[in-house]
């Protein structure tokens, strides 16, 4: 008997077998599974994972899927591992019932089984539900087996977000072996060619593909005899959204994937893409393909990238995007989406490397470093997104905010905050004393906390896109958006500012981009925090004021959420001032390995972001989960309630025959409990004809719709249940009644 | 028409504007310091408005049982725009027609008038988002409203309701510094006001036929 909910899984589970050509099995030898893992989760559909393979043959191998954890009524699907992609297999699971547990394993021809995966599907997004999900990245092979990430399963995870370098292409060897060459033992992929000086000694796409295969099989072994076998665990314990960084690409051109190739030096085996020194490459306006992602060295490593995570590959219609007019996006595959979670969540996945103008260098013989200082950083033109993903993204966090989503989670793999002045770096004094060979005092430090913005990062090298989204997130009012990001190798909260003049070289032009904030996290098992070897709150209190410190000088709004509107209840471990008066270290973690969860509450007011971590450990230490006492615990909490949509109420219209006008009061009430960011402001949309608005304060320019006449109530903040109200005038109308449709304003940037 | 047939309009029309609380009633009581018309442009106008605010649903408003103290209603000095009809010795109803900018009544008082009282009752059907809007003035010689204090929402009118408000109904006293004009209204709860009797009426009328 088929289970009722899977009978759709079943019936396309028949057509898929047609599809992967199942014939009459060979002779098997058994057949071992890497591991398992779901992602790219819908209120209906899943995409399931593994890599099976038959003394390196291809597996054939059969889906079981069941909401009971003991399989007793499975539904069924057949599948075979694919030799050419590293005999992995995925399977798009359709006809799911929402908000439901599932649970997967795969079975061999004799039985042999996978281990047990599992995911919840989300809720319909008209089901207000509460979500409950984590982030991290950043997994060098270095800190494996990433001992944190042993405490994953046991959070019970609506879903995780694997936020980039998920693999790195770097040697580890971590000294205990389960065997030469094992797992421990994993040199550096072969080199692709360096630059600015490109190698024609490059790897082959053959060493490409097997080398960057290797590295993400690695990721689910041991490293110790009976210890952790690294990810495997934590890939199969809940739905996963994954998104691809640098290191996934080969850290070299290839994470440019919107720059140009310059011919065939795109290809790893003959070189590695154009020079990033010379400024006529900064933007790439090519109409044709020469782009690095449609060179075979990019598609290759995506591809790898693909065959060992649970995306959804088919997304768009045909296979790839149909942008004949954006030859940058034209023809790609995209791994951009959006995912309702329920009522009052949107998680929002970017791919912001398969668009990217060309990370810029100083020009100079010889010199690699960033260029993120004017002009050639602050060249508009530069996208990292790419024209059609942008135009997807702001378009879909404005249908979220018409839609009354509370809350919506943006996913970027490079961060969107500003740490360091524009173009520059800060200046940091009092770093404290920790580890051995260090001085405290400004001297040489084997670490100092992040002091500037990358050529990767937004604000770094595309800050006029990084300018243009955060201003149309804000002259359109789209409320509680939260950025995740990781790749900085430490946990930080920060507010977001922007330029609303779009003078983004002008750093006194920045405001704050209100109810707008990002997560920085991780790393999950990377290099950085292991530098800091003191792990006391006395150490990372002295690093965020060091930080806070230089970045007041340098007029840049420093880190964490201090007066954030909707702040409350801050927990920091060792701080017990937290709570009443937080500070920038409350919203800092340089020194661990982490992972943060974030909760949506069931009403969606209500976000609760938890920093969950463990102290860093050295690299190629291999340490399980729990030695030397290092378990996990909260290193910080926050909560943001969300501010409530404010609430308009009209009187009606009364002749004033003094002023020979018509007279209407306007009232903005605010029924949240966290204050509206003024001024509050009201426009009047769609105003009959007939009349004019007489005493208004302007028109509309930025906020959509454009044109309309509005009035301003209060310049300050409107306070939780607090109201403003003033008088609207109106021109006496030859005939007819006056109308209009108001919408209220709120926030500083000039409506 | 029989008495019969009547008192079963009466009372289904009246049971049906209670059913859906289509309807308000208040009595309003405006207080004139006989002081103030030594500096009032007098005579004065008691003037009413019933304004549209676009809205698909129309309203009515109907003001009756004046009552003057020191004084009286002028004869022959209505001006009346828009659907409007009436005198204020007997009564006026406004509706709001939308295809006018404005309903409005006024009429003209004797000087030493020292109080003015009325009964208003308006339907109460919500248009969104702009509420028709019946308002009471009072203008002067000129035809200008007497100014309220900053503090009155509007500025000018001594008592509005914003039709379908679930708390309509507001006064304001005084005119500028001078202590003069007061006035109060008693909102009334519509539905029991129209219900009982509608009931009542239903219930008579059936026992007569059950008889």
């Amino acid at each position: 008997m088929t289970h009722p909910k899977l009978s759709r899984i079943v019936r396309l589970s028949l057509l898929a077998a047609a599809g992967f050509g199942l014939s009459a099995l060979p002779a098997y030898a058994a057949v071992s599974f890497l591991g398992v893992a779901a992602g790219d989760v819908s209120s209906d559909e899943a995409i399931v994972w593994t890599r099976a393979v038959d003394a390196s043959a291809a597996a054939n191998v059969t889906l079981q899927l069941d909401t009971d954890p003991a399989f007793s009524n499975p539904a069924t699907r057949s599948g075979t591992t694919d030799a050419n992609k590293d005999y992995t297999l995925k399977l798009d699971l359709t006809g799911l019932q929402p908000a439901t547990v599932y649970y997967y394993r795969f079975v061999g021809p004799s039985s042999e089984t996978s281990s047990v995966g599992k995911f919840k599907t989300a809720p319909a997004p008209t089901t207000a539900a509460p979500v409950h999900f984590a982030f991290s990245g950043d997994m060098d092979g270095l800190m494996r087996p990433y001992a944190l990430a042993a405490t994953i399963p046991a959070q019970n995870l609506d879903f995780y977000v694997n936020l980039g370098d998920v693999i790195y292409e770097n040697a580890s060897n971590a000294g205990v072996t389960t065997g030469t060459p094992g797992p421990n033992n994993s040199p550096s992929v072969t080199l692709s060619g360096n630059i600015p000086a490109p190698s024609s000694t490059g790897a082959t796409q053959a060493q490409l593909y097997g080398d960057y295969s290797k590295k993400y099989r690695e990721q689910f072994l041991p490293v110790n005899n009976g210890g952790q076998f690294g990810l495997k665990t934590f890939y199969a314990a809940q739905g996963n959204y994954t998104l691809y960084d640098n290191h996934e690409l080969g850290n070299k051109q290839y994470i440019n994937g919107g720059a140009p190739t310059g011919g065939a030096v795109g290809d790893m085996s003959s070189g590695a893409g154009v020079d990033a020194r010379v400024s006529t490459n900064d933007v790439n306006s090519s109409t044709g393909s020469d782009y690095m992602n449609k060179s075979t060295g990019f598609q290759t490593l995506q591809q790898v990238y693909l065959n060992y995570q649970p995306i959804k590959e088919n997304r768009a219609a045909g296979g790839t995007i149909n942008a004949p007019s954006d030859p940058r996006t034209h023809n790609t595959k995209q791994l951009y989406f959006a995912q309702p979670w329920g009522k009052n969540a949107l998680y929002i996945n970017v791919d912001d490397r398969a668009y990217r103008d060309i990370r810029i260098k100083k020009a100079g013989s010889g010199n690699t470093a960033d260029e993120t200082a004017a002009p050639r950083a602050n060249n508009a033109s530069r996208t990292m997104l790419g024209a059609t993903q942008l135009a997807w993204l702001e378009q879909t966090l404005l249908d979220a905010q018409n839609a009354g989503t509370a809350w919506k989670f943006v996913a970027v793999s490079d961060p969107i905050d500003q740490i360091g002045p524009i173009g520059g770096s800060l200046t940091l004094t009092g770093l404290p004393n920790f580890g051995s060979g260090v001085d405290g005092n400004g001297n040489a430090s084997p670490y100092g906390p992040v002091n500037s913005d990358g050529g990767k990062s937004w604000i770094g090298g595309y800050r006029a896109e990084r300018n243009a989204l955060l201003k149309f997130i804000a002259d359109h009012q789209i409320t509680n958006v939260v950025f995740l990001a990781t790749d900085d190798h430490q946990n930080r909260i920060n507010e977001l500012t922007y330029s609303p003049t779009g003078q983004t070289e002008v750093q006194s032009s920045y405001v704050k981009a209100p109810y707008v904030f990002s997560v920085v996290a991780g790393p999950l098992g990377a290099t950085g925090p292991d530098l800091i070897t003191n792990h006391t709150f006395a150490v990372a209190q002295q690093l965020a004021n060091s930080l806070v410190n230089a970045q007041q000088t340098a007029g840049v709004e420093p880190i964490g959420l201090q007066g954030y509107p909707g702040l409350k209840n801050v927990v920091r471990e060792n701080d017990p001032a937290a709570g009443v008066n937080p500070a920038a270290v409350d919203f800092y973690s340089p020194d661990t390995f982490n992972y943060n969860v974030l909760d949506v509450s069931a009403d969606g007011k209500t976000l609760t972001v938890s920093g969950v971590g463990v102290n860093a450990t050295p690299q190629n230490s291999a340490k399980e989960y729990g030695a030397d006492g290092n378990t996990a615990r909260t290193i910080f909490s926050f909560q943001v309630d969300a501010p409530a949509k404010p609430a308009i109420s009209l009187s009606g219209y009364v002749l004033n025959r003094g002023l020979n006008k018509f007279t209407q009061q306007v009232t903005v009430t605010n029924h949240g409990t966290v204050p509206l960011i003024g001024p509050i402001r009201v426009a009047l949309d769609n105003l009959s004809g007939n009349t004019a608005l007489a005493n208004g304060s302007g028109v509309t320019i930025n906020n959509a719709p454009a044109g309309s006449p509005y009035i301003t109530l209060s310049t300050g903040n409107l306070p939780a249940a607090g109201s403003v109200s003033a008088t609207l005038q109106f021109n006496k109308p030859a005939s007819g009644s006056i109308s209009h449709t108001p919408r209220a304003i709120t926030g500083s940037m000039a409506p | 028409m029989t008495s019969k047939t009547l008192l079963k309009l009466l009372a289904a029309g009246l049971l049906l504007a209670s059913e859906s609380g289509h309807a308000a009633y208040y009595h309003v009581a405006i207080q004139i310091d006989p002081a103030l018309y030594g500096t009032l442009n007098a005579p004065l106008f008691l003037d009413f408005q019933l304004n549209s605010g676009g809205g698909a649903v129309a309203n009515s408003a109907t003001i009756d049982h004046f009552s003057f103290t020191g004084g009286g209603a002028t004869p022959n000095t209505i001006t009346a725009s828009g659907a409007v009809s009436g005198d204020l010795s007997s009564s006026v109803a406004l509706a709001d027609d939308a295809t006018n900018p404005y309903n409005e009544f006024f009429q003209g008082f004797a000087n030493g008038t020292t109080a003015i009282s009325f009964d208003v009752l308006t339907t109460s059907n919500a248009n969104a988002p702009t509420p028709d809007s019946f308002a009471v003035a009072l203008l002067d010689s000129s035809l200008g409203n007497l100014q309220l204090p900053s503090s009155a929402p509007d500025g000018v009118s001594l008592f509005t309701v914003s039709i379908g408000d679930s708390n309509p109904g507001s006064s304001y006293a005084g005119v500028g510094s001078a202590s003069g004009i007061t006035t109060s209204f008693v909102p009334s709860p519509a539905t029991l006001w129209l219900f009982a009797p509608g009931l009542a009426g239903l219930r008579l009328f059936g026992k007569r036929r059950a008889a």
